[in-house]
């Protein structure tokens, strides 16, 4: 009786007291605009009382509305990207409403900007030790036409490299941070998606057929990150090396990626988002065939010019619409889009859809849920490309212009393009991803928070040759049809305490576990040697055949953190991770990976000079990993069928138990800060990364039994590299601003140890193979060949040196871009340049034509008569001799973008909010030595550990967009 | 939460994660662990996988003989092929054809013997009453004999020192094929005795000893064959040479030029250039106007193999009587031999020799029987090293033999470069 009593008592006395807290508050409201008076919606303008925050976010008008705003002179702070926070005192009256009006000028200042990190939870820039970019997705799309994952990325980070390798539409995305720094394992960086881990498989995986089938489309493969929609994505952080990564163990060595999507904000009327795009791809006109109609087949037919017959406009339209928004507790952002492209070299096109929903619960002041989930079908008619006798345009460029026919108006080698064109070759992916986010805060310096979460793939490839065509091996049809399931089970926790040890010493203790389950399994089918035609299936094959690959790899990992802030100023991590692993061998243990990192806001200290605004010194140390192939430690023999349908056993792979993940450990230091008024940015970073226990495939005697090699932990390589990126604004006043944003990026890569090897091949199985050579002193898969001593032109030989010389490095040592943005009035143009330098490449297509005594480097050496000269035998005899090396030093006009927002009366006429309108058009123009029909040229797929040859590659094409993006 | 409490949980933590390690265990489902063949049940998959291995691996050994022979020649766009067919395959520089057949036939050896430790290990004193025990033998036994019949040199064993081929037939090919035709007699395997006998007349012929090739050769009855299986059931058990130079498939090979002139293209065969009747066991397609993979090259098309399941016989009683004629001839019993070379064309539907005025010429009827009973089985490299012809068939500056592999001597510590080898230094 005496507990009701007393509780009776309490709750009174809290309606009470709730009754005074009412009666003692007040509201705050305004508008945000820039500078130029345009709204600016999605600014969040908060109060901070220290333990509480309170706040809210601008709609698509610009304003905002904080309620319950204790009475008194408080401070009001409007952030947002891309501008300066600004902060205003006002006097809340209980009952009243305060306006508060912003206008924001644009600053490149991000040094109070939260980035996730992953190491620790969110955490200001100004306190990490290492080079991290963020890149706003949302900003991003208003201003440029952006349709996939890879272009959110390119040229937007210093030290990435993100470059469409294919230009095939679907096609591979070359994904690299800092250099290389492996053999034979994959160099993508580790995605996550709202800190789930992802599928990012970007190779051809269509094999297990051997002779019976040819690769699938000829090596090129389709990105599992172009499933992912620019419009979900609000931000994109970049963790670019081993020092950064360490709290991501044995798969972070490549660095790492996290995607967050859009999540509605609390508090807010429902905001609309539509976006629509149309346009088209198409190819520049500069097809090695322009010679061609000089020359006739039998009976007078003219040969056809590739780049009159097979470039058409490829029709891309892109359309999305999202809604987003809250209650106090709860709050939504729903969105779908549909992508359509076509290649400008038909059969080839691609269909998107993307849905998502990510829903927020706050379930009361300690418990917040949150659910993200998105789903994806990505459909790709795959044009038939690179080294396969069906590539569509290899078989055009290497026609022999003097046997052209009707049938075959390029002189096609294998297959005459009208009958490549049957060929129906389709990729079919479902995705679901979803992640469940509990965070339990028990107290204001107290949080906790669980991720768990699923990535799965069911991706479909299905190829028809009809029966009766010329294919090479296949003259009376062939069906395949292969199934990939890709799983990838995320569990994370994180907890995080934060503390006073003195009155200027603050610590912030995290510590953590996650596991990762990754199953990925392919079964194949094929069916061939129809009766005729008519029948589609597998089992309308007279010969059929099946198979079937399956990994698993389970990663454990526990980590702690402990990060001390001295006076606000200086800033100190120590951090360290131990990790288990399915792939590392049975007589290795755990793995142990330490970090340290100092920040230190030096502009903070009275005695630094006024002219900088922010400025932070910065240096870490860490080591990250990567973990071997799946099942590599394993000593194997293989079931085989032999015999015709027997039973049999063969010696596989030699295995090693003593297999060890391979350890990068960096060193990064840098600076990082503002000047003039916040009006530059500067961030320049020193890395120097040296890999160790690098695995290196040690050749067994093929006496010994084992054709594969065994590999054992003994190379050391090492990356050296410097990157700046630096934003200005040289020019702001109330209608025009411009604003340039400068990235550069150096690394020299070099091969410190393979344990006495005298060289191997770059690459191995499951990373897409390669076509460069290990040597020590040299750069991984760095291009080596013979090189001509002499020729003699009587005999019409040439003489090559005895031993392979070094041509170059396989990736470009400098990469820089450049863009420049002007703003007037309603107007927005960008302009940006990008620039890679120093790379080399076999260009297999160049040797193929002068090989085949074909292509207008060959045809041009002819005499009048079209008969071959001595110019052209010297070029044959050549080719015949030597592969062809060209560089891939180029600079591109790699995206020029025009905007206009309309006038803010047009658009509240017709009720809606911020519109914008653009046109944006995509590697406009290229200049470069290649001899090749893109500088960047590649017929490997996107996670091929080296580059792959130029050979009979699709170059990517330019693209022209026209966009409208609006919201109401 | 304490701060102590949170201490307590990372403790924890680092002191659950070690204990981890079943969680931490995957096993691989698509092989076998070594341990898990170690059993009477996986003998026979043991046993055949070296087998149809050693099968996989012949028909790689037939087309790298084949170009440097006077059998094919390159028309393709492939490097390494290039290098073989033009003579300028050597020590010391790497060549993926080549090196692959010899790596594939030295891992075959290395299984087998695995495979002979195995089944010992299983089956104890009964391995050697076991048919299985007898092929795996045979097996190895052929692999010697294949190598040392294409190669100049290869290892003695597994990561041992190099042999001359002629030593590796006497002293690994013939022994080892001795003690499989006694095992097999012990245990009645009739079809085994077979196979090792014929296998070592050839190796018998190829050491120079005479009358223990005609022995063995001579065991073998009229009609013998024994092919070596391929199928389209999978990738690795088709036939490479159909599926690299057959007309319908790759073109990256065909009939050398210097036979061109004797083909009958309407009659799709080689014309047997004693009678001019045409010669059935060298069946040739060629159309006006097609090419090889070069797209320049004329390709004359085998007919012998056809489909990619197309067996590939790895001797026969053909070559028996054959090695009895060459037998008989060094005998200069030229009537025995002349005898025997009718035999076979009468067999194979062409009209008898007559005893030659030059009675030297039957060592020709001889070496053009072989070459046409043989097409495409891997004697020819052989038969023209043996009788010193490179030069008079293919031109000077060639290799006669094909190189050790660059892999073997690059991870043999107990072979280097430079390698001694004539023909291919």
């Amino acid at each position: 009786m005496k507990n009701q009593i007393q509780f009776f008592l309490l709750v009174v006395i809290s309606f009470c007291f709730t009754g005074v807290i009412w009666a003692q508050t007040g509201t705050i409201e305004g508008k945000v605009t820039d500078s130029q008076g345009e709204v600016l919606p999605g600014v969040n303008v908060v109060i901070d009382f220290g333990e509480e925050v309170l706040g809210a976010s601008t709609d698509v008008e610009g304003n905002y509305r904080i309620t319950s705003v204790p009475v008194g002179r408080v401070e009001v702070t409007a952030r947002f990207l891309g501008f300066g926070s600004q902060t205003r005192e006002v006097e809340v009256e209980a009952g009243e409403v305060a306006t508060v009006n912003f206008s924001l000028t644009s600053s490149t200042i991000r040094m109070d900007e939260l980035v996730v990190t992953g190491t620790g939870g969110e955490v200001s820039r100004e306190k990490i030790g290492t080079s991290i970019t963020s890149i706003n997705t949302n900003d991003l799309l208003e201003n440029a036409s952006i349709n996939s994952f890879d272009e959110i990325l390119e040229g937007r980070a210093a030290g990435l490299r993100s470059v469409q390798t294919s230009g095939t539409v679907g096609g591979g995305n070359d994904l690299r941070v800092r250099g290389t720094s492996s053999f034979t394992l994959g160099q993508r960086p580790a995605v996550y998606i709202d800190g789930v881990r992802v599928d990012t498989r970007a190779t051809e995986w269509a094999g297990g057929g051997s002779r019976f089938s040819q690769e699938f489309s000829g090596g090129q493969g389709t990105d599992r990150l172009s499933d992912l929609s620019p419009n979900e994505i609000q931000t994109v952080e970049i963790v670019k090396g081993a020092a950064a990564a360490t709290l991501y163990g044995s798969d972070a060595s490549n660095g790492v990626i996290q995607i967050i999507t859009n999540k509605g904000k609390f508090n807010s009327k429902p905001q609309w988002s539509l976006r629509t795009s149309v346009g088209f791809n198409r190819h520049r006109a500069n097809f090695p065939t322009k010679l061609f109609p000089n020359f006739e087949g039998p009976g007078g037919f003219q040969a056809k010019d590739a780049n009159e017959t097979l470039i058409e406009n490829g029709i891309k339209t892109t359309n999305s619409l999202s809604v987003e928004g809250g209650g106090s507790d709860f709050s939504y952002f729903i969105s779908g889009s549909y992508s359509s492209e076509e290649g400008s070299i038909q059969p080839n096109w691609m269909r998107r859809g993307n849905l998502r929903a990510n829903l927020r619960w706050r379930v009361d002041n300690k418990w917040n849920i949150s659910l993200t989930t998105g789903y994806s079908r990505n459909k790709v008619q795959e044009q038939q490309a690179g080294n396969n006798w069906n590539a569509l345009l290899g078989n055009a460029i290497l026609g022999n212009p003097r046997v052209a026919t009707e049938d075959r108006p390029f002189g096609e080698p294998w297959t005459p393009v009208e009958v490549i064109r049957k060929i129906e070759a389709f990729t079919d992916a479902n995705r679901f991803t979803t992640g469940l986010n509990i965070r339990y805060n028990p107290r204001e310096n107290f949080s906790q928070r669980l991720v768990l979460g699923l990535d799965a793939v069911g991706e479909q490839r299905e190829r028809f040759l009809p029966y009766g065509e010329p294919y090479t091996y296949v003259p009376a049809g062939e069906r395949n049809l292969f199934h990939r399931s890709f799983e990838s089970w995320t569990f994370d926790y994180l907890g995080n305490y934060r503390f006073s040890i003195t009155e200027n010493i603050e610590n912030e203790l995290s510590w953590g576990g996650q596991g990762f389950w990754e199953f990925d399994q392919m079964v194949f089918a094929t069916g061939r040697e129809f009766a005729g035609p008519g029948v589609t299936t597998v089992g309308g094959g007279a010969q059929t055949l099946g198979n079937e690959q399956f990994t698993e790899v389970v990663t454990l990992g526990v980590y702690t953190q402990t990060r001390l802030s001295f006076y606000d100023k200086l800033h100190l991590a120590l951090g360290f991770r131990l990790d288990g692993n399915s792939a590392f061998g049975a007589n290795y243990g755990l793995q142990e990976y330490p970090k340290a990192e100092v920040s230190y806001m030096i502009s903070e200290e009275d005695f630094f000079p006024d002219l900088f605004s922010s400025f932070k010194v910065r240096a870490a140390l860490g080591m990250a990993g990567q973990s071997p192939g799946a099942f590599d430690q394993f000593r194997t023999f293989s079931p085989q069928s032999v015999l015709g349908e027997e039973a049999g056993v063969i010696p596989s792979t030699p295995g090693n138990p003593d297999l060890e993940p391979e350890k990068s450990t960096e060193f990064e230091t840098g600076i990082e800060g503002g000047i003039w008024e916040d009006r530059v940015y500067f961030d320049f970073t020193y890395f120097r990364q040296r890999t160790t226990d690098a695995l290196v495939p040690i050749a067994l005697p093929p006496s010994e039994g084992f054709a594969q090699a065994q590999l054992r932990n003994i190379g050391e390589i090492e990356n050296i590299g410097w990157e700046l990126a630096l934003d200005l604004i040289p020019i702001q006043s109330s209608n025009f601003t411009w604003d340039t944003n400068l990235k550069l990026s150096g690394v020299k890569n070099e091969v410190l140890d393979i344990g006495g090897v005298e060289r191997f091949p770059a690459g191995s199985a499951g990373t897409g193979g390669g076509t460069g050579w290990v040597v020590e002193g040299y750069p991984v898969a760095g291009v080596w060949e013979y090189e001509p001593v002499s020729y003699d032109s009587q005999s019409e030989t040439w003489q090559r040196t005895n031993e392979l010389v070094y041509q170059g490095p396989t990736f470009p040592t400098f990469t820089g871009s450049i863009e420049n943005v002007f703003n007037y009035k309603q107007f927005r143009l960008g302009i940006k340049v990008s620039s890679e330098l120093g790379a080399v490449f076999t260009n297999g297509s160049r040797q193929y034509q002068n090989n085949f005594q074909t292509g207008d480097e060959y045809l041009s050496t002819l005499d009048e008569n079209q008969q071959p000269t001595a110019e052209s035998t010297k070029l044959y005899e050549y080719y015949r001799t030597f592969p062809a090396i060209d560089s891939r030093d180029h600079i591109k006009i790699q995206q020029i973008s025009l905007s206009y927002n309309l006038p803010e009366k047009t658009v509240e006429r017709l009720g809606l909010g911020r519109t914008t309108i653009n046109l944006t058009g995509n590697e406009l123009h290229w200049w470069d030595n290649s001899n090749a029909t893109h500088p960047q040229i590649n017929y490997l797929g996107g996670a091929s550990f080296a580059q792959g040859s130029g050979f009979l590659a699709v170059p990517p094409p330019r693209s022209v967009m026209l966009s409208i993006s609006t919201r109401f | 939460m304490s701060f102590r409490n949170i201490l307590t949980v990372l403790l924890i933590s680092f002191i659950v994660l070690p204990s981890c390690d079943d969680l931490l265990t995957v096993e691989d489902p698509q092989s076998y662990a070594d341990e898990d063949l170690n059993r009477e049940e996986a003998i026979p998959a043991v046993a055949n996988g070296v087998l149809g291995e050693f099968y996989t691996s012949l028909d790689d050994f037939i087309l790298v003989t084949a170009l440097l022979s006077d059998e094919y020649q390159h028309t393709g766009t492939w490097n390494d092929w290039d290098q073989i067919s033009t003579g300028k395959v050597r020590p010391g520089i790497a060549n993926g054809s080549s090196d692959a057949a010899f790596d594939e036939l030295l891992s075959v050896r290395w299984a087998a013997e695995d495979a002979e430790r195995r089944i010992e290990e299983v089956l104890g004193n009964e391995a050697e009453s076991s048919e299985y025990y007898v092929q795996v033998k045979i097996v190895k036994a052929f692999a010697n004999l294949i190598v040392a019949m294409g190669y100049a040199e290869a290892p003695a064993d597994a990561g041992g020192e190099a042999l001359r081929d002629i030593e590796l037939i006497e002293q690994r090919a013939i022994p080892q094929l001795s003690e499989a035709i006694q095992l097999a007699q012990s245990g009645g395997f009739t079809n085994w005795e077979r196979l090792a006998t014929a296998g070592r007349a050839r190796a018998n012929l190829m050491a120079g000893n005479y009358p223990d090739a005609l022995t063995d050769a001579q065991n073998i009855p009229d009609g013998y064959i024994h092919e070596a299986n391929y199928s389209v059931s999978t990738g690795n058990q088709q036939n490479s040479i159909v599926a690299l130079t057959h007309w319908d498939n790759n073109r990256a090979g065909g009939l050398y030029n210097g036979w061109w002139n004797q083909v009958d293209i309407d009659g799709g065969s080689l014309i047997d250039p004693y009678t001019n009747e045409l010669d059935s066991r060298v069946p040739i397609r060629y159309e006006d106007g097609e090419f090889g993979v070069d797209g320049s090259t004329p390709h004359y098309s085998e007919m012998k193999y056809t489909g990619l399941g197309d067996d590939i016989r790895l001797t026969h009683w053909q070559e028996m009587r054959l090695i009895e004629a060459e037998v008989y001839y060094e005998a200069e019993q030229y009537i025995n031999a002349l005898n025997r070379v009718n035999e076979v064309r009468t067999a194979a539907g062409l009209t008898a020799h007559t005893m030659p005025t030059d009675q030297s010429e039957i060592m020709d009827y001889i070496l053009h029987e072989r070459f046409a009973e043989m097409f495409l089985e891997g004697h020819r490299l052989n038969d023209l090293n043996r009788f010193n012809l490179i030069l008079d068939k293919l031109g000077p500056n060639r290799a006669v033999k094909l190189p050790i592999s660059i892999n073997e001597v690059n991870a043999n510590s107990n072979i280097s470069f430079p390698r001694d080898v004539p023909g291919t230094s």
